[in-house]
């Protein structure tokens, strides 16, 4: 339970010890350490098998570029794959289980597909598998997907939640090294909004890793210190644990602030949010990732990065061992030698690949020049190294650096394609960056530090500038120049050796060479073939090593190889970031109609329609099958009279002195001339000729009209009209605004329905049949003075009103005609019920209206003006839409009343096969007629309004049903409409 | 005379949430009317305003009040203006009508909306979460309003005060919103 | 869907872009519905002689345009109003912005 690696110092609180598990066994760590510093200070040298060879492997990096040490993190559901113990902050009670292996870590059964590398090669899968074919889905695919792969999910329900969020700033800088705040100080100072965002808890970057002074004292502190100085700005937002993951048009970045630490603490409170940033101007500020270098076996336990070497031991106080050599083709590599000596670490060897003299000298150590590191020894954690020069150096930990990669991911986003320097031996950016972009310090491939810092100053001055904000901030800090030299030095020739380039994939230079060799020559073919980059880390450590190996093979410049396109996001995000708290009943949110409290105390079932929730039936004591309800609530309302609540049908409010123009402009029939008091059927088409909706329309006064829409239409036809108006006719007068939740409009349908209104309306307005005729509209008062809409409109087809009152009285008003309906024996009627009057009343609805239908396919030709320019005249005229033999509504009844017909059936001729070729149509709607006792249906079907009397075969394969149906009328009940005008 | 009589209930029937730092209240005293002023009005309609009750309409996405600072006149679009006002009669729109004498079309729009107030210093934080508006102080002033959507939910907000603002949503989602701001709540503090 | 097809949509179903309206300023196209070109304004003449034609035309050819598209976009989450957006298909940049209403007057959508 020592942490024997642990020294002294370091960036942790050393006072405050935090207990976790790794496979099972208790380990003490700091607070501020993360779950790789702590397991190192516990020396767990091996921590993963690797992801298709099995091999084992350590910890290799000290950031989230970090391919080997993944881990399932947490417990039961909590359990997390694939997490970087580089990134993840320890707190007290962390679990945390190795991935990767069958059997104990230390030895892992499957580590026999090791020794079966040879056939494992880059393209292995597309060439083995692929015969017999029949094999790939029942035998190859499981067995692959069980060998390989990572961390397992839990199976379960992510029982964590997650949160997104709106932020703005005038500068976003992403980054908090020296640059980042640098630039951060200057434009802070300026006054600018200014949110500063790292994917570390500790803001500071590199200088929390490093030994360098700035303007005199420790970098770490001088990050400390202007964190604190930005903190008291209030014009700058400090975003800790925030990666800044995506660059999006226009300025939008999208972000993802891990709070794992407090969600851990408090179940309640989401583990990340996922937050968009609006912002004018964006100084990339995110550093430079260090890459290795391809020799023989480099893949075992204890071959680091150099930077990370560094990073456990300055920022963490942990030594990655005891006798350390390092291996690398610059200069930066010496300082992880002159740290380890400065700590007393005993640092064995540095071997720099360059004919070069020491960049620092050392005391005692072992300098060895011009040569190369070809093979490494050592079964579970690394024993010893072989150089090229022949000799063998016993060692325990290699530190190695390739040179440093400039993070520019954030830069190609939008396509930009980054440049190669020489200088550097990588990447940087290119000229095309997001608009409002610019990047500084290491990113930029501008790898001394005085010079980073003042870059950074430099683009904090210019962004504010730009912004038209003043800066007087003209001083930034100084560290002595340190310059970084290197060059080129991508893989060493290790003969029968494998020099693995992606950790994570389990890529190897000789991949990299076969695919080249087999005629895969660019980069994202290459990257595809060999699954080089693919994976969690999305080889951050790899890509550009792989590049100069490439482009080593194929003789090319490294400019010319080029990179592979860069997208979001920049390193791993949970799918449930992106869902945020939209889950489940969350996933949108409910609309509840007036009625709604009063049909939930009725036990009403719902059903949600669009977002809304409507009642769909009404279940009485013994009613134990839902048509029992659906059956009852239409003979009710057919016999005596029935309540249905239609406030969710769209309503919009029209007013101005040219609606009537304007609503002859958009309904296929006449509407120029609708009289005060009247209501209208409307017909509304889309330009195409097709029916997009139908409603009905009342004049209320001279310029005051009122619509009905259909309740899933009711967005579309309002955005339709505004269309119309602001787009084809914007000198009308016209106003519209939606009142559908301004009345709860209720439909009172049925023989009785006129005296039960009597009850309600006040008895000065008259609705007698005479005085209020069918399609009557008009204002009145209910109840004693509350104001009030009626119009005489019927979708079942009896004598019916629909009432409207403002929303506020829509409750009381229908417990007042329920009660009031009950000496009529009054029953409310849900969604359901409804279906079924329009079924056997003939009416069209969604399932008719599919978008394909024309007013002729429909029955409704008549109705057509022709006499006037409209929405869908000119297109509806074209011949094919006018042809007899188009697929038009009828009704259909079975042959044998005790058949059922399922809606969805195709309709063949009797003499024919249930094929596509023979089809004839289909049963759009189809209910039980509890008025006529046997199945009743809607559908289309070939000439259908010349072809009433014949019979068809109603052929459903997947319900496997096959019914004759006779072609009749659509219109089963009341066909003459006498009902409605009494 | 009809035997019954209907009474009232509001959008969230007067609903209220505490947190610490944070209240989330149902305004129940409001009226809120829609004028579409016909083209070429305004400058009648401008006039009326005024000699009425000394109101001015206010550029897009802003607001003006009343000299009583009774009547707050919000701008959301270029042809209309809502009255948001204390008021609890059933005839809102013409009880405006005659107040103003201005030649516009009146459309009260008191229950298409339900009404929240989220008042308290924790109020930016936690409509952060839903809102994808700027609410600094300095861009988003007392006094603004806009109409933007806020968790699926077609949202209209206004800045009645520093720490307060106004959170309109059409009455069906008022339930959702309401939750959808508790959420927020229990997420922030 | 493959892998990168995958992490393609769902990064993209969040963010989008900033359509400068010209009363309302800067605002997320979140707030906006896109309908299409903005030659839907020029509606044909129904009592020409080729408005058959000119119909199928309106309704149904459109430039399929790699650069400077001008499209109808709507802001129902907000003032409601039409707007004509000039935006580059190829880099998405928006070049202006401008009322339906104005734009329909000034191509002889008046009276």
């Amino acid at each position: 339970m020592i942490q024997i690696n642990r020294t002294n110092n370091g960036l942790i609180d050393q006072t405050k010890e935090l207990s976790f598990t790794f496979n099972g066994e208790l380990l003490k760590g700091y607070e501020g350490d993360t779950l790789s510093s702590a397991l190192l200070a516990n020396n767990k040298r091996l921590v993963g098998r690797s992801f298709k060879y099995h091999r084992p492997r350590g910890i290799f990096t000290a950031g989230s570029e970090e391919p080997n040490a993944i881990m399932e993190i947490g417990l039961g559901a909590y359990q997390d794959p694939n997490t970087r113990a580089t990134v993840t902050k320890l707190y007290d009670g962390l679990v945390a289980n190795s991935q990767n292996h069958r059997g104990p870590l230390w030895f892992d059964f499957m580590a026999i597909t090791d020794m079966l590398s040879p056939l494992l090669g880059a393209g292995f899968y597309y060439k083995t598998f692929m015969w017999p074919k029949a094999f790939w889905e029942k035998i190859y695919e499981p067995a692959i997907r069980n060998s390989a792969g990572l961390g397992k999910l839990s199976k379960q329900e992510d029982p964590d939640t997650y949160d997104k969020g709106f932020r703005h700033c005038d500068i976003l800088i992403i980054g908090a090294g020296a640059s980042g705040l640098s630039a951060a100080l200057v434009a802070g100072s300026s006054g600018a909004e200014v949110i500063l965002a790292d994917e570390d808890f500790l803001m500071g970057g590199r200088l929390n890793s490093e030994t360098d002074e700035i303007d005199g004292i420790a970098g770490h502190e001088w990050a400390k210190n202007s964190v604190e100085k930005l903190k008291s700005m209030g014009n700058v937002r400090l975003m800790p644990n925030t990666t800044v993951f995506g660059a999006y048009d226009h300025g939008i970045y999208g972000a993802i602030e891990e709070r794992s630490h407090e969600s851990r603490a408090n179940k309640e409170k989401p583990r990340q949010v996922n937050w968009r940033i609006y912002t004018k101007r964006t100084i990339l500020c995110t550093g430079a990732t260090e890459r290795a270098i391809a020799f023989g076996n480099n893949d075992r336990p204890g071959i680091m990065l150099a930077g990370a070497v560094r990073t456990y031991l300055n920022r963490y106080a942990v030594r990655t061992g005891e006798n350390i050599s390092i291996y690398t083709n610059n200069d930066d590599g010496w300082r992880t030698a002159r740290d380890l000596n400065d700590r007393g670490v005993n640092v064995v060897a540095i071997i720099d690949s360059r004919k070069t003299e020491p960049v620092i000298n050392i005391e005692g150590v072992r300098v060895i020049i011009n040569a190369d590191v070809v093979n490494t020894k050592g079964r579970r954690a690394l024993s010893s190294i072989k150089l090229s020069n022949g000799a063998t150096i016993k060692t325990d930990t290699l530190a190695v650096s390739g040179g440093w990669n400039p993070n520019l991911h954030l830069t190609c986003h939008h396509r930009g394609v980054p440049r190669y320097s020489d200088d550097i031996c990588s990447f940087v950016p290119g000229e095309s960056v997001p608009d409002g972009m610019s990047v500084a310090g290491s990113a930029n491939g501008t790898m001394v530090l005085s010079k980073a810092i003042e870059e950074g100053h430099n683009e904090g001055t210019e962004a504010a500038r730009g912004l038209g904000y003043r800066v007087d901030y003209t001083e930034y800090a100084v560290t002595p120049q340190v310059e970084y030299n290197i060059s080129a030095h991508w893989s060493v020739e290790s003969g029968s050796n494998r020099a693995w380039v992606d950790l994570q994939n389990d890529v190897t230079a000789k991949d990299i060479k076969l695919a080249n060799q087999e005629g895969f020559k660019s980069v994202e073919h290459v990257k595809r073939y060999t699954t080089l980059g693919m994976a969690t880390d999305q080889g951050k450590t790899a890509n550009v090593l792989a590049i100069g190996v490439m482009s080593e093979n194929l003789g090319r410049t490294i400019e010319d190889t080029g990179t592979t396109i860069f997208r979001p996001p920049y390193s791993p995000v949970a799918i449930g970031a992106f869902a945020g708290r939209r889950r489940a009943k969350e996933f949108y949110p409910t609309r509840y109609s007036p009625s709604h409290k009063w049909a939930d105390e009725k036990n009403a079932v719902f059903v949600e329609v669009g977002m809304w929730y409507r009642a769909q039936w009404f279940p009485e004591p013994g009613e134990t099958f839902w048509r029992d309800s659906v059956d009852r609530e239409v003979k009710q309302t057919r016999s005596s009279v029935g309540v249905c609540d239609v406030t969710t049908l769209g309503k919009i409010d029209i007013k101005g002195s040219d609606v009537s123009e304007f609503l002859n402009l958009i309904y296929a029939n006449a509407f120029a001339k609708v009289p005060i008091g009247k209501t209208r059927y409307g017909l509304m088409l889309r330009e195409d000729g097709m029916v997009m909706d139908d409603g009905t329309t009342a004049r209320l006064s001279e310029n005051h009209f009122v619509m009905t829409t259909t309740t899933a239409n009711a967005v579309n036809v309002y955005r339709h009209m505004q269309f119309c108006h602001q787009c084809l006719w914007p000198d009308l007068d016209v106003h519209m605004i939606s009142v559908t939740e301004q009345y709860a409009q209720y439909a009172v349908a049925g023989p009785n329905s006129r005296r039960l209104l009597q009850k309600i309306v006040d008895h000065e307005f008259d609705i007698s049949n005479e005085a209020f005729p069918f399609m009557g509209a008009s204002e009145i008062t209910v109840c004693g003075g509350t104001p009030a809409r009626l119009f005489r409109i019927s979708f079942s087809g009896e004598l019916a009103y629909e009432i409207a009152v403002q929303t506020r009285y829509g409750d009381s008003l229908m417990r007042a005609i329920m009660e009031a309906g009950n000496e009529f024996d009054v029953v409310a009627y849900g969604t359901e019920a409804l279906g079924v009057m329009r079924i056997e009343k003939g009416h069209a609805a969604g399932p008719e209206l599919n978008g394909q239908t024309s007013a002729y396919d429909l029955g409704m030709g008549g109705m057509i003006s022709g006499k006037k320019d409209f929405i869908g005249y000119t297109l509806g005229l074209r011949e094919d839409l006018q042809r007899d033999d188009r697929m038009q509504m009828v009704g259909f009844k079975p042959v044998n009343e005790q058949d059922l017909i399922q809606a969805g059936s195709h309709l063949v001729n009797l003499e024919n096969e249930p094929t596509t070729e023979n089809d004839q149509g289909w049963i759009s709607s189809c209910i039980y007629s509890p008025i006529l006792e046997h199945y009743i249906g809607l559908g289309f079907i070939k000439s259908g309004q010349n072809r009433k009397g014949d019979i068809v075969r109603a052929v459903n394969l997947l319900k496997g049903s096959d019914v004759k149906v006779e072609i009749v009328s659509p219109h089963f009940v009341d066909p003459e409409g006498e009902r409605l005008r009494v | 005379m009809s035997n019954y009589s209907l009474t009232k209930i509001s959008a969230l029937e007067g609903a209220r949430h505490d947190f610490d730092g944070l209240s989330l209240t149902e305004i129940v005293d409001q009226s809120l009317v829609m004028m579409a002023m016909p083209r070429n009005k305004t400058d009648k309609i401008t006039k009326a305003l005024n000699s009425s009750c000394g109101l001015s309409i206010p550029i897009i996405g802003q607001s003006g009040r009343s000299d009583d600072d009774s009547i707050t006149l919000w701008r959301l679009q270029k042809d209309q203006l809502m009255v948001y006002f204390p008021y609890a009669n059933d005839d809102a729109d013409n009880y405006l009508k005659n107040k103003f004498k201005a030649p516009a079309y009146y459309t009260d729009q008191s229950d298409t909306w339900a009404m929240i107030n989220v008042s308290g210093e924790e109020s930016v934080n936690v409509l952060e979460r839903i809102c994808p508006l700027n609410l600094d102080l300095r861009t988003f002033t007392v006094g603004t309003v806009s109409r933007t959507v806020m968790e699926h939910i077609g949202t209209i907000i206004y800045r009645e005060g520093r720490d307060s603002f106004v959170i309109l949503t059409m009455r069906s989602f008022g339930i959702s919103m309401m939750h959808a701001l508790e959420v927020s709540a229990k997420n922030v503090l | 869907m493959t892998r990168k097809a995958l992490e393609h949509s769902l990064t993209c179903i969040n963010f989008d872009m900033i359509i400068n309206h010209p009363l309302l300023g800067p605002r997320d196209s979140e707030e906006f519905v896109y309908l299409g070109s903005a030659d839907l304004i020029n509606r044909p003449n129904w009592e020409s002689e080729t408005a058959i034609e000119d119909f199928h035309e309106y309704q149904y050819i459109r430039e399929n345009v790699a650069g400077d598209n001008v499209e109808l976009w709507y802001h129902e989450q907000g003032d409601q109003s039409w707007l004509v957006v000039t935006r580059s298909t190829l880099t998405h940049e928006i070049k202006s912005v401008e009322l339906a209403s104005d734009y329909a007057k000034n191509n002889g959508r008046s009276r």
